[in-house]
């Protein structure tokens, strides 16, 4: 499969900054809309604020064509045989209380929501508008620590942002790794990214 | 019943019968009364009598009462009384029944408080013609005595030819009713038809009638056995001339000739029902807006014994406003009786216009607990299925996961359910988490509106998990016979 990367803005975030509100929101990185070329892999970054005083842990994303939802069907791109494959939640993202956590999307390192594969059989034109839906729990300890002893706090909780994916001129060359080399990234101490195992296949 | 004890009844002409003191009569009458004290009886009628023995010990010792049954007075010089059954309970207590011509002013032993405590029946210049059921306690002193007939003052020989005891003491008597048809009646399951026998089920203190039926026509129909079994169901067995039996899984259907035959017959004692249960296939189910539903509405009323009820009103009723149902009636409700078989079935029961799920019920006087149909006006149409987990609760051995599984419409998801779970460990020192219910997939979630979700829990034994054991959890769900599927895949669970 072809890769490029199509956002302007890659490179992963890590802001570390008290939240002020008693909520949760995400915010997709750069923008929700991304651009890419049939048979092409796009993708986008996050910054989730993580107001509650809770542990918050990704436990799933998807790309959702219209307004579907994951509550009531199985989230999947609607343009012809694309993918949506995640991250966030295989990365095991795991956000402490009061920590805004950011990442930018690199298909190569695996990093940001997800990656979405253009259907290479697609049009110039074409678009996928929906939403990215992240399904996520709340801890009222760190549920890897020592101190959760059946913490989990609720149930499944939803964080939605508006995406698109629209389909643009012809494949681009896949860009060299050192090209992606230079654009590093950076940890936070109040974000805890626990690696996990990608299975790709 | 078994007291150890023998009992022995008939009838006698033998005014020398070996009667014991302070036996209920001590003298054979009936016959001319100018003929003397042994020739009256010799000469007269069959006098009744019961004695009982005790096996255990010897020569006169072993009779422990013996006593005539009959009255004191032969008025018409022909008065008879037979004993033509006994039974006995563990008490010792002695049952005799058999029939009668004498009255209650001849002496007749009938006590107070009984059902029939005189003589129906008066004719040939007053004579008495009944059956009697008479109880002796076990020294044979008189604890009740009732006449046994029909009120009818036609003629017949009304008699008590079988007799049986259940574990609550009440009296099952039977005989060929003699061609008269108003036997007291409580509960049967045939009306008189000449020929007919009576079966009967007295209080035990005979005081009422707690089941009476008859049984057979045309051709006499003559018990000679009946017994009763611990669940009540009565045993009758005898012989009968006729061909038209009422039968149920019969070993021989057909009349083999002859003058009489045998018969045999088991019947349900049927009390009042106390429970409804809806009918296989009638719940759940599902229907189009505004179309009927495929299966009538159905249940069936069974008595404390689980045996159908006939004759039971039952009540239907749906939702009076928002998603429900009109019978035929354009009605939210009707009402329908048990048949023979304990069934009643409602009238088509049409979905209203709007979508969603509801509950029609079945009630009936003295039945605590309704009958329940499970309904679904389904809005037709594709679906697909997603869903959460809601929650998770309990010990670890026993946590309960709480699914939701969600229809995505237009269509309703109809017969949803979770066909699998797998969880896959992510985290943590290994161990082995397993599902302990359900104990096989599919896990049924019902039938779901468009854009509503359904709950169902799921139990897993997490023991042995350290509480940072970390699973992928993935749960297939299908409905509408597999045309919707949907799949719900959580990562970074934990117990």
């Amino acid at each position: 499969m072809t890769r490029t990367f199509s956002m302007t803005a890659v490179g992963l975030f890590l802001i570390g900054l008290t939240a002020s509100a008693d909520t949760v929101t995400l915010t997709l990185t750069p923008s929700g809309t991304v651009s890419g070329s049939p048979g092409d892999t796009v993708g986008w970054g996050y910054s989730i604020d993580n107001g509650s005083s809770d542990y918050l842990l990704v436990s799933n994303s998807y790309f959702c064509a219209g307004t579907e939802d994951p509550t009531f069907t199985t989230c999947a791109p609607s343009l012809g045989a694309s993918t949506y494959q995640d991250f966030i939640a295989n990365n095991g993202t795991e956000i402490a209380p009061g920590v805004t956590a950011a990442q930018s999307f690199d298909a190569s390192a695996n990093s940001g929501v997800g990656e979405y594969g253009i259907d290479p059989s697609a049009t110039t034109g074409q678009s996928d508008i929906g939403s990215i839906v992240i399904t996520y729990d709340l801890f009222t300890a760190d549920p890897f620590g020592p101190n959760c002893n059946f913490c989990q706090d609720g149930g499944d909780m939803e964080l939605t942002a508006a995406a698109e994916v629209q389909v643009t001129g012809p494949s681009s060359a896949v860009p060299e790794p050192g090209t992606l080399a230079f654009l590093g990234f950076t940890f936070a101490a109040l974000v805890v990214r626990r690696a996990r195992l990608v299975n790709r296949s | 019943m078994n007291s150890g004890k023998i009992f022995i009844g008939g009838y006698t002409q033998d005014p020398h019968l070996p009667t014991t003191p302070g036996a209920l009569s001590t003298t054979c009458v009936g016959g001319p009364a100018a003929a003397g004290p042994d020739t009256v009886c010799i000469n007269g009628s069959p006098n009744a009598y019961v004695a009982e023995f005790d096996p255990t010990q010897s020569g006169a010792a072993s009779l422990v009462f013996s006593t005539y049954l009959n009255g004191s007075v032969s008025t018409q010089g022909n008065e008879s009384s037979m004993v033509n059954a006994l039974a006995a309970d563990a008490a010792g207590n002695l049952y005799a029944g058999g029939q009668d011509s004498y009255t209650v002013a001849e002496g007749f032993p009938a006590t107070a408080g009984v059902l029939q405590p005189t003589c129906l029946v008066a004719h040939n210049s007053g004579e008495c013609d009944s059956g009697f059921v008479t109880k002796l306690n076990a020294s044979g002193a008189l604890v009740w005595s009732t006449f046994y007939g029909s009120p009818s003052t036609a003629s017949g020989n009304q008699t008590v030819s079988a007799i049986a005891l259940d574990s609550l003491e009440n009296v099952y008597i039977t005989a060929n009713a003699s061609g008269l048809g108003d036997y007291p009646l409580n509960n049967g399951f045939q009306a008189f038809a000449a020929g007919a026998a009576y079966i009967t089920e007295l209080s035990s203190d005979a005081s009422k009638v707690l089941f009476g039926s008859y049984y057979g026509g045309q051709a006499n129909v003559n018990p000679v056995g009946l017994v009763v079994d611990t669940k009540e169901n009565i045993y009758l067995a005898g012989f009968t001339a006729g061909a038209d039996l009422p039968l149920v899984n019969a070993y021989q259907t057909t009349d083999g000739g002859g003058f009489n035959e045998g018969f045999f017959a088991k019947i349900f004692l049927v009390g009042a029902a106390t429970q409804i249960a809806a009918n296989s296939g009638t719940t759940p189910q599902s229907a189009a807006v505004s179309t009927a539903f495929g299966t009538l509405l159905s249940v069936t009323a069974k008595d404390a014994s689980n045996i159908p009820v006939q004759g039971v009103v039952v009540t239907f009723t749906a939702p009076l406003s928002g998603v429900s149902g009109t019978f035929a009636n354009l009605t939210n409700m009707t009402q329908a009786t048990t048949d023979s078989s304990g069934g009643a079935t409602a009238t088509t029961f049409t979905a209203n216009t709007q979508a969603g799920n509801y509950t029609v019920t079945a009630t009936a006087g003295g039945v605590a607990v309704p009958a329940n149909f499970a309904l679904t006006n389904a809005v037709p149409g594709s679906t697909s299925l997603g869903g959460t987990i809601g929650g998770k609760s309990g010990p670890q051995s026993a946590r309960v996961w709480v699914f939701e599984v969600g229809d995505n419409g237009p269509g309703s998801a109809l017969g949803a359910a979770i066909t699998g779970i797998t969880l896959v460990q992510t985290g943590g020192a290994a161990c082995t988490p397993v599902i302990t219910n359900p104990t096989s997939f599919p896990l049924a979630a019902g039938n779901i509106a468009p854009k509503a979700t359904a709950i169902v829990n799921v139990t897993i034994d997490f023991a042995g998990c350290a509480s940072n054991a970390a699973f992928k959890v993935t749960a297939s769900e299908s409905a509408n016979n597999g045309a919707a599927t949907g799949t719900i895949v959580r990562l970074n669970q934990f117990q």
